[in-house]
């Protein structure tokens, strides 16, 4: 005659079985990886010299609180502002055409190299020569340039 | 060959079929156009304005303008675009765009797609809230007023796919919102918790709890940290795309965890299919989808919401063996060796036929196909029979006497599509409410008539047409009787019998008893009612009739069921669409169960082991001999137990402690066994008395085939790995064969249905390639073809005639006058079966907690008791003590229990038992008596006052859209709002 149970006895592991266990299960892990596990090892080992390691710890400890106090920061106005220069900014320069602004930072650099060039001979420049240099075609090229960047401006202001 | 017109679209020439809508060729087109509130399943709501197109000029919605001869259709000329900018930017209103924080954000999410697709950059109306507070109060959803665009999907689907009539929304409010009865919270509306509403929500406002904090990376941090996120992403004011590049990004990391599987769902035999999505052991949510051959988007509340008992702490982890008073724990090996030992040895002491198995309709079919296997093959019995011996057998042996097949005449769409569906016996808004939905939207929408035969009123009693109480257990009479009267009256099918029916003239003599007066006496249904139901079938375009436990668990189930087989033969209801016979099984797989022949007469494929021919065929292919006689079905085998002369029992899935008729008997039979094995996940009380329980793995959890109602199989993946050391059940049953020096050797479930296939004619043109993803299979023809429909080609005898079948009435079994009262018992919507699944779900528990005793007004006035009162049932088998309900859902002296308890103080049946069905000897649950005792005057409701069914609906016509457009504020979008009737659209393609 068979009774109903209702009682299901555990197989319990005692403490000292489900350590071994673990460390089984470690052991064979640590063979079948050991390349990699040496070289993190060696890398955790330079973080922890460097400190590094300390303040990762420390900051992780109070993740959820540096992330509130990182946010807070983000919702000032200033910093929202900033952010939204930024994206601003990265918009201006999506819609430049790359080969003018190549082109533009060549000659920046040309420009540079000769106003270093300049620099260093330390010539001293009269109203004569400004009147002269308008008339080289290098110069009347940058300062046609700039009024037509000041009349661009002027328009996209306008809007 | 459909007529065609036509059309250009953005300049280019297109040959369209008429009547198509635009939307509806641009997405069969894969042509990329926006849209949030259409869906296939719904039709037109017309509400979300995104899908504008200029047609000829003028601003029209794709989704509900039919394309006509020489229509000039661009859909994304500027007028078009500005129109959807337009549009999109009124739900961006309504819609705040914190997707990357978002639960819903998981590349499914409409809103968002659409508004990505239409290269959305910012907004012109600022997102502001309308107001309202979030509702949490239910157990499984939540609404979010804040989040909602509107478009009513939600209401769409409640008040015309569901049909439940729940939700609305109020249009003339200053801020519109979606309501549940017109204002009340949603835990305390008449939701019944389907989850439809959530399933269709284009984005984040309806949403599973169980998704809430769990589905993003970033969607669990806590609102401190949340909102001043939220903050900063609307104080930078970064343009769409970029959010939606982001959140993108997060999407994708989500895919990487968040595992999405198509199962079949367990908790009754319609056969729902849907994704689960699962992320490591956790159940995030149920996912349908409009791919469902069965259900597209809809669930009921077991399916979205039942599934807790998977994770249970009560699963059975490792195999036990019983020591003593204790199970403890044992490994595989043991347990096996032990099992096969023991029963090896009563075998050998005993002989074969002194062991029995029992089968499970909750198993695959290919775990069906190997315990029938184990049963001939390795034990070399025929005495294996399964679940279906308890509820659908009647039915099934009805329909092989008539037809020649046991199983439903077509699909779920035939029943969607007839125009009468008769109910006898079944409450399918509680037992199979998919099924229900599909009724209830035909009568509301498309004029289906609704007939319900029942002792108990339920909801489909409320809906139907004509809803009819017969006194219990004479459904033949008035079958018969109505049968009769509309030969009599000429109203038969006079050519169809001719051509396709054998038998007429016995059948006539036969039904020759069954005036309409006779009927009247012994059914109690009124002459002129018993008329009306015959002239609504006379006038219907195809009846259908439904049929359950109602029927089949009488000591007449068998001849009742022939009965219902004869009215639809008699009136050309078979060999066409939306039309015949629909016995509603219960469970997932009691269809497939019985088809892989777990059962003491057949093989798989209803092939009798009596017919040598077959015979013959399978002890080749097991290489042993099988007997030639039928085996024990489930109640012998508990005569031979009592005998003595059954000593060994295998029990998988099945707690036939409680299932069984008189439970006290049952229990005391399984006492007795000398050696007993359950296969199991919870220990049930069935497995209480076991000797061996061997941990089995519910379908989540393995890969293998279901068969639904409609003889549809279908597949289910594995979503999980089984929980500690359980298997899936057909391991387990091949390394016991193993044991026993039967290698059966599969890998893999496909392998087990490929032998199965190969030996059974009905599933010949059937495998796992036919059955990939959403696709699905019917059985039904012997050349193995799918056969969704059937008896197309003739019906399966010899001749290719029906026969009409000549079993006359049993008039149910008589009680001592004592007992005074009749017991209806059965299912109901929140909890599946004896509750060992279901109550291990907090929410299903918090909706339904504990079962009681329906009792009506007028035995509640007559016996001084009240809603709460604490009374014993006595029957001559046992008792119970459970707290009254005073309903008026039944009437006068009979009262009702649902079947959901497995507790030794209120389970159902320590109350049946004794008769059976005399055919297939199911047992006569439904013929029970019972006298009431009150023990207690005073108690507490038992149903939670926050249970639907003490709710109001409120019933309208679809979203009622038009209520929008008239507002004083409503600025058109499109030249066009003209209000679609719902329905039209799928009647249209019907």
């Amino acid at each position: 005659m068979a009774k109903p149970i209702k009682i299901i006895q555990k197989t319990e592991l005692t403490e000292e079985q489900k350590k071994m266990q673990s460390l089984e299960n470690l052991l064979s892990g640590v063979a079948e990886n050991k390349d990699s596990l040496l070289e993190t090892l060696n890398l955790l080992q330079e973080l922890h010299d460097s400190g590094i390691m300390d303040a990762l710890g420390s900051l992780l400890k109070s993740k959820e609180k540096a992330a509130k106090i990182a946010v807070g920061q983000m919702t000032r106005e200033p910093v929202t502002n900033m952010i939204n220069n930024a994206m601003a900014a990265g918009g201006i320069l999506t819609e430049l055409d790359p080969n003018i602004t190549s082109k533009l930072a060549k000659s920046l650099t040309n420009g540079l190299q000769k106003a270093q060039q300049g620099l260093v001979e330390d010539t001293k420049l009269g109203v004569f020569d400004l009147m002269k240099a308008l008339k080289d075609p290098d110069i009347n090229r940058v300062i046609g340039f700039g009024f037509n960047l000041l009349k661009g401006m002027g328009e996209g202001l306008k809007e | 060959m459909n007529e065609k017109v036509n059309v250009l679209i953005n300049g280019t020439a297109h040959e369209v079929e008429k009547g198509t809508r635009i939307l509806d060729y641009l997405l069969k087109q894969e042509m990329e156009h926006p849209h949030i509130c259409y869906s296939e399943v719904l039709g037109p709501v017309q509400s979300c304005d995104t899908c504008m197109c200029e047609v000829n000029g003028s601003i029209m919605r794709a989704c509900s303008t039919v394309v006509e001869e020489g229509m000039d259709i661009l859909t994304s000329s500027e007028l078009a675009k500005q129109a959807q900018e337009e549009a999109m930017d009124r739900i961006l209103e309504n819609h705040l765009l914190y997707c990357t924080v978002c639960d819903n954000n998981n590349g499914n999410c409409r809103v968002h797609n659409t508004a990505e697709m239409m290269g959305v950059e910012h907004q012109t109306r600022p997102h502001r809230s309308k107001g309202y507070e979030v509702d949490m109060t239910h157990p499984f959803y939540r609404y979010d007023p804040d989040q909602c665009i509107l478009c009513g999907r939600c209401v769409e689907t409640c008040q015309d796919l569901q049909v439940n009539e729940t939700l609305t929304i109020n249009w003339e409010s200053g801020q519109p919102r979606v309501l549940w009865d017109g204002g009340k919270s949603i835990n305390e509306s008449s939701c019944v918790s389907c989850g439809q509403c959530v399933t269709v929500c284009p984005c984040n406002a309806l949403m599973e709890k169980s998704m809430l904090g769990n589905a993003g990376f970033m969607s669990g941090i806590s609102d401190d940290l949340l909102t001043p996120m939220i903050d900063i992403v609307k104080a930078v004011e970064p343009d769409y795309q970029t959010i939606f590049a982001v959140s993108e990004v997060e999407a994708a990391m989500r895919e990487t965890r968040i595992e999405k599987t198509k199962t079949v769902c367990t908790f009754c035999g319609v056969g729902c299919s849907f994704e689960v999505w699962t992320k490591d052991r956790e159940i995030l949510k149920i996912e349908p989808s409009e791919n469902a051959p069965v259900n597209s988007v809809s669930t009921c509340v077991k399916g979205k919401f039942g599934w807790d008992f998977v994770n249970s702490q009560e699963r059975i982890t490792s195999p036990l063996i019983r020591k003593g008073d204790v199970f403890v724990e044992a490994s595989w090996d043991e347990a096996l060796t032990l099992v096969a030992e023991k029963m090896g040895g009563i075998k050998e002491t005993y002989g074969s036929d002194a062991i029995g198995f029992i089968s499970s309709s909750k198993i695959t079919n290919e775990e069906n196909y190997l315990i029938q296997k184990m049963a001939r093959q390795v034990f070399g019995t025929n005495n294996v029979d399964n679940c279906s011996r308890y509820c659908q057998s009647p039915a099934s042996w009805g329909l092989q006497q008539t037809g020649g097949i046991g199983g439903d005449s077509g699909t779920i769409q035939d029943i969607a599509g007839a125009g009468l569906v008769m109910l006898v016996g079944c409450a399918p808004a509680e037992g199979h409410p998919v099924l229900a939905t599909r009724i209830k939207r035909a009568q509301k929408l498309h004029g289906q008539k609704l007939i319900t035969v029942d002792v108990r009123r339920h909801e489909m009693g409320d809906r139907a047409d004509l809803f009819v109480r017969p006194k219990q257990g004479t459904d033949y009479v008035w079958l018969s009787a109505i049968t009769k009267y509309m030969i009599d009256q000429g109203w038969h099918d006079a050519k169809f019998i001719t051509e396709h029916v054998n038998h007429y003239d016995e059948f006539l003599e036969m039904m020759e008893p069954y005036s309409l007066e006779e009927a009247e006496k012994i059914t109690g249904i009124a002459k002129e009612t018993l008329i009306q139901m015959a002239e609504m079938i006379r006038d219907a375009d195809g009846t259908v009739i439904c049929w359950g436990m109602g029927v089949t668990q009488n000591i007449a189930g068998s001849h009742t069921s022939v009965a219902i087989a004869n009215l639809l033969l008699a009136t050309g209801n078979m060999m066409r669409p939306n039309a015949g016979a629909y016995p509603l099984r219960g469970h997932n797989n009691v269809q497939g169960a019985a088809d892989m022949g777990t059962m003491p007469n057949i093989f798989p494929g209803y092939q009798s082991v009596t017919n040598i021919e077959f015979r013959e065929k399978f002890e080749k292919a097991y290489g042993v001999n099988i007997p030639e006689n039928p085996g024990l079905d489930n109640i012998e085998m508990l005569g031979a137990v009592d005998k003595g002369e059954m000593k060994a029992m295998y029990i998988a899935g099945e707690d036939m402690a409680w299932v069984d008729a008189d439970s006290n008997h049952t229990q005391a039979m399984l006492a007795k066994l000398d050696f007993l094995v359950v296969q199991e996940i919870f220990l049930t009380t069935t497995a209480q008395f076991a000797d061996v329980i061997l941990p089995g793995a519910p379908s989540l959890e393995k890969d293998g085939t279901f068969t639904n109602t409609e003889r549809r199989v279908q597949r289910l993946y594995q979503a999980l790995q089984p929980l500690g050391d359980s298997k899936p059940d057909w391991w387990i049953l091949m390394q016991l064969a193993k044991k026993l020096g039967f290698d059966w050797n599969y890998t893999h479930p496909s392998e087990i249905f490929d032998e199965m296939a190969s030996l059974t004619p009905f599933f010949s043109q059937c495998n796992y390639d036919v059955l990939d993803g959403w696709n699905s299979f019917h059985w039904g023809s012997l050349d193995g073809s799918n056969t969704p429909l059937l008896f197309k080609d003739g019906f399966n005898f010899p001749d290719k005639k029906a026969r009409f079948g000549l079993f006359d009435y049993v008039p149910p079994m008589e009680f001592p006058q004592e007992f005074d009262l009749a017991l209806d018992n059965g299912r109901l919507l929140e909890h599946f079966h004896e509750g060992n699944l279901t109550q291990k779900s907090e929410g299903l528990n918090y909706k339904f907690p504990n079962v009681f005793v329906e009792v009506s007004p007028e035995l509640a006035n007559e016996r001084g008791v009240k809603d709460g009162s604490l009374v014993r049932l006595v029957s001559p088998y046992g008792a119970i003590k459970l707290p009254v309900l005073v309903t008026d859902r039944v009437e006068g002296k009979t009262v009702y229990v649902p079947m959901h308890s497995s507790s030794h103080e209120s389970a159902v049946n320590l109350l049946t038992g004794g008769a059976v069905d005399v055919v297939t000897h199911t047992p006569a649950y439904k013929q029970t008596k019972v006298r009431m005792e009150v023990l207690e005057l005073n108690g507490e409701n038992p149903l939670p006052r926050y249970n639907p069914r003490n709710a109001t609906r409120t019933p309208q016509m679809g979203l009622e859209i038009y209520r929008k457009w008239e507002r004083g504020d409503y600025e058109p979008i499109s030249n066009i709002n003209e209000h679609i009737e719902p329905g039209l659209y799928d009647r249209r393609n019907a």
